[in-house]
């Protein structure tokens, strides 16, 4: 038998490499900014100090002359160097690599191919970044030399491509690696004074070098790395020829720098409830009819202090704005960590359609909309709607929510409810039921002149041994914690088996616009033992207070996956549409579209009409949301949720769209044959 | 009843029935004036014995809201405030009357359940109250801690009771911490037991099981 590895064309891997970061980077200088992109992010994440402390960063370049060629380079300081094993063979690296101890072995993971030995959370952490640095050479060769921090060590070598199109490796220490680097760049590359690492690159391309000695890097780096810049004091400089030329702080970023009035800082937002996943900030700004550099244009999508993707507004929110506004998202650290691993190889775009990438993009298109409307980019506006209508809308809501339920779609923040103290259940024997109160809206509201009914509590009480208890019952508003309205009675029970409160309430005078608690609380009037393992004394609580909740003349806060809402635009693509709200889905339609005023023209909001349309569209949102999310959950190795796997391997638009119709039309044939 | 209070920037006669009589727009002007002029000369002589300094430092705490609590007792038994249902109102119109050295910006959060309305807790600290029994009891610190208790604080019983036993504690050199963990004690013990509607006889026999128990420990 004969063994071997399969012999590889690596050139053309690395032409792919490079192809992959021209197509991201969509700019002339997209190598050069490959290039900065991934030296400085090597050099950042390899930093001693989180804070930046004694980092610095330096691009240099020395024009060829006749002793030698051009060359390019960067050089850091602050950091760890090159450290772990130096390895003798091939097979020590790969050894130094298994380890796994990505912080240790950085000489290793730097000579390596795709193993990066960043955590998940550092922004470069697929380690093909360093195949810009030979492919920017016209030689095909990178040579680096580091004192490491941990031994002191000097280590010197090479990367390059050879004959044979594999990539092949030549390392030295000590005083052999000095030696080596002597023969080889004789003095023009003097020897390094502190720990840290340099990279050299003879012969760089001349789309690398162009940008560089022309000044225009001085406004990639900037642009790319203004978070450190401005909160670190980062130092980056670029050396042009002996000419030192430090990198100042963005004049456009953060917002504030630009000294604009209208911006707007969102804060922190947590994507789900109770969860760690936190946006630290959105901050927006809008620009009116001033104007800022093409590379800022768009909201900058920041990781470890680096800009990894600048989204077009206009795109994400599907508005033709322009680029009115620009602005920044940053993430909190558990956030940040897993949106690394929704990233493009490249390191210079997102995957969006990955968990929890797409969270967070629901959350930036509610945001920016939200923002843009306030400066009238979207000319769009809510329109008050008659009472028959609202009462079709939270029809419509209400089913579309079941079926949202149904699909499992559980809204855009969802979180689960804690009861905080003692829980109850319907199996106790001493408890409190509230069963008959009805508001005249299925959603809780009540409106002025209207009422509330069954406004009381039943005691039950299924022991065997009477309880003298004190029952009170209270309505308070949600607003101050005014009471309303209140009564107590004390009873035995089961004896006495009354209710206790109202048995209707008017809504008059008393009562404002706003949400409204119906709370009763039962305690024990008597010490009382009721058998061997339970008593109760006088004052206990016996049973966690009940409560219902009715909203006067306004709508309870929606809690449900869509939101419906009636819009007024011009705008001819928008007759029944999705965005994002704050935590659901809103359900939009245009009152100014055809369609809907042939509707209103014959005064029949009920069933067969706006309410059988709106359903009947929205079901393909919801059909659509499911296929998008249960896509998503492919991608994680996970099992999807209503689709099958088989139905969502072929990525064809129609093939998509038809199996959406088909789950729908079997969702609407079983409900109206009911 | 009725009582002037500011609100958005405005001053409006507040009273729960939402409706408010000539005459009782009268007595909440003269309670409004009333407090102003006796707020400000408090400030004054607190400033001038050095209780207080011009850059709202405390340098005696405890003793600072004694006082403001002694006045402010003064002034709503006059008018026959307490337990009445604007009762709420007055004590959140200390804080249109108060200057910066004493309240620095708007309510506190704490403050806005009128029943932990900062004044109000002051008010019942003092309430016959010598200044030697308050502190006897212990710094501003411990006072407090006491004052954190919603339970201790619901019942003006327990309340008075947590009090006298906590002197007993200090008499006996008690520090701080056991303080804590006496409150602690007690706000467990009243969990969800509502004290009010027992009998002072009750409650007493709960309180002295609660020392036996305390003993056994």
């Amino acid at each position: 038998m004969v063994q071997f590895t399969q012999p590889q064309n690596q050139e053309r891997d690395l032409q792919a490499i490079l192809e992959g970061y021209e197509g991201k980077i969509k700019h002339k200088y997209w190598l050069v900014e490959a290039f900065q992109k991934d030296a400085i992010q090597n050099s950042w994440d390899a930093r001693l100090f989180k804070s930046g402390k004694d980092w610095s960063f330096s691009l240099f370049y020395i024009p060829q002359s006749s002793n030698h060629p051009e060359i390019l380079g960067f050089i850091d300081s602050g950091t760890y160097g090159l450290t772990g094993i130096i390895p003798e063979s091939k097979e020590e690296v790969v050894k130094a690599l298994r380890k796994g101890n990505k912080e240790e072995e950085r000489l290793a993971y730097f000579l390596s191919l795709n193993w990066s030995n960043k955590p998940g959370s550092s922004i470069g952490s697929r380690g093909r970044g360093k195949m810009i640095f030979i492919g920017a050479s016209e030689d095909k060769a990178v040579y680096f030399d580091s004192i490491r921090h941990d031994d002191k060590c000097y280590v010197f070598g090479k990367t390059f491509l050879d004959k044979d199109k594999t990539i092949q490796v030549r390392i030295y220490k000590g005083g052999e690696a000095n030696a080596q680097r002597v023969k080889i760049f004789n003095n023009y590359i003097p020897p390094l004074s502190k720990p840290g690492t340099r990279v050299i690159l003879a012969n760089p391309c001349k789309e690398l070098v162009q940008p560089i000695t022309n000044g225009e890097i001085e406004q990639l780096i900037q642009h790319t790395w203004w978070e450190i810049l401005c909160k670190n004091k980062a130092e980056i400089k670029i050396d042009v020829s002996k000419k030192i030329k430090f990198i100042h702080p963005s004049p456009f970023l953060p917002i504030e720098e630009f000294g604009v009035e209208e911006i707007y800082n969102s804060g922190i937002i947590e994507l789900e409830k109770g969860s760690n996943l936190r946006i630290k900030n959105i901050s927006l700004c809008y620009l009116g009819d001033k104007d800022i550099p093409e590379y800022y244009k768009g909201l900058a999508v920041q990781e470890g202090g680096m800009v990894v993707e600048r989204l077009k507004i206009d795109e994400l929110i599907n508005e033709s704005i322009g680029n009115k506004i620009y602005g920044v998202v940053t993430f909190d650290r558990e956030l940040e960590r897993k949106m690394a691993k929704c990233e493009g190889p490249e390191h210079c775009d997102i995957v969006w359609t990955r968990i929890p990438a797409n969270w967070v993009r629901i959350k930036l298109k509610y945001k920016i909309r939200e923002f843009a409307k306030k400066y009238e980019l979207i000319e769009e506006h809510k329109k008050h709607v008659g009472k028959e209508q609202r009462e079709t809308e939270i029809l419509v809501q209400s089913e579309l929510n079941k079926l949202a339920k149904t699909l499992n779609l559980q809204g855009i923040a969802t979180g689960i409810r804690v009861r905080k103290g003692r829980g109850r259940s319907a199996l106790e024997k001493l408890r409190l039921s509230i069963a008959d109160f009805r508001t005249p809206y299925e959603n809780g509201r009540v409106d002025k002149k209207q009422s509330v009914l069954g406004t009381y509590v039943i005691p039950i009480n299924e022991y065997s041994i009477f309880l003298t208890v004190l029952i009170k019952v209270y309505i308070f508003s949600q607003k101050n914690g005014e009471v309303i309205k209140q009564t107590e009675k004390i009873l035995k029970i089961p004896q006495e088996q009354v209710k206790i409160g109202w048995s209707e309430i008017k809504i008059d005078k008393s009562f404002k616009r706003g949400g409204y608690t119906l709370r009763a609380e039962m305690r024990s009037f008597e010490d009382k033992k009721i058998n061997e393992g339970l008593s109760y004394e006088k004052g206990e609580l016996v049973y966690h207070p009940v409560s219902r909740t009715f909203y006067v003349e306004e709508n309870p806060p929606e809690k449900g996956f869509f939101k419906i809402e009636n819009r007024a635009t011009d705008d001819k693509r928008k007759f029944i549409w999705i965005e994002e709200g704050d935590n659901e889905y809103i359900l939009c339609y245009n009152s100014l579209h055809p369609t809907i005023k042939l509707i209103r023209k014959e005064g029949k909001w009920e069933k067969l009409h706006l309410r059988n349309l709106l359903f009947r569209e929205g079901s393909y949102f919801a059909y659509g949301i499911r296929l998008a999310e249960d896509k998503a959950l492919i991608e994680e190795g996970k099992k999807p949720l209503v689709f099958k796997k088989e139905e969502l391997n072929n990525n064809d638009f129609q093939s998509l769209l038809q199996k959406v119709v088909f789950r729908r039309s079997n969702y609407l044939w079983e409900i109206d044959k009911k | 009843m009725a009582i002037k209070i500011k609100k958005d920037k405005e001053f409006i006669y507040a009273s729960h029935t939402g409706l408010v009589l000539d005459p009782e727009t009268k007595t909440a002007d003269k309670i409004y004036k009333e407090l102003k002029r006796h707020i400000s000369g408090l400030e004054k002589s607190l400033l001038k014995k050095g209780l207080l300094t011009r850059r709202g430092e405390k340098i005696n705490a405890l003793k600072v809201w004694f006082e403001f609590g002694k006045l402010l007792n003064r002034i709503a038994d006059k008018y026959n405030i307490i337990d009445t249902q604007d009762e709420e109102f007055f004590w959140r119109s200390i804080y249109d009357h108060v200057s910066s050295i004493v309240q620095r910006g708007s309510i506190p959060k704490r403050s806005k359940n009128w029943k932990h309305n900062h004044f109000r807790l002051c008010a019942l600290m003092s309430k016959e109250r010598s200044w030697k029994k308050v502190k006897e009891i212990g710094n501003w610190s411990i006072w407090r801690d006491i004052f954190d208790n919603k339970k201790i604080l619901e019942d003006e019983r327990l309340f008075n009771w947590t009090i006298g036993q906590i002197r007993k504690l200090r008499s006996r050199g008690a520090g701080h911490k056991k303080i804590r963990l006496f409150l602690y004690v007690i706000s467990r013990r009243f969990r969800n037991i509502d004290t009010k509607i027992l009998t002072s006889n009750e409650l007493r026999v709960k309180l002295q099981n609660i020392k036996i128990n305390k003993q056994s420990k």
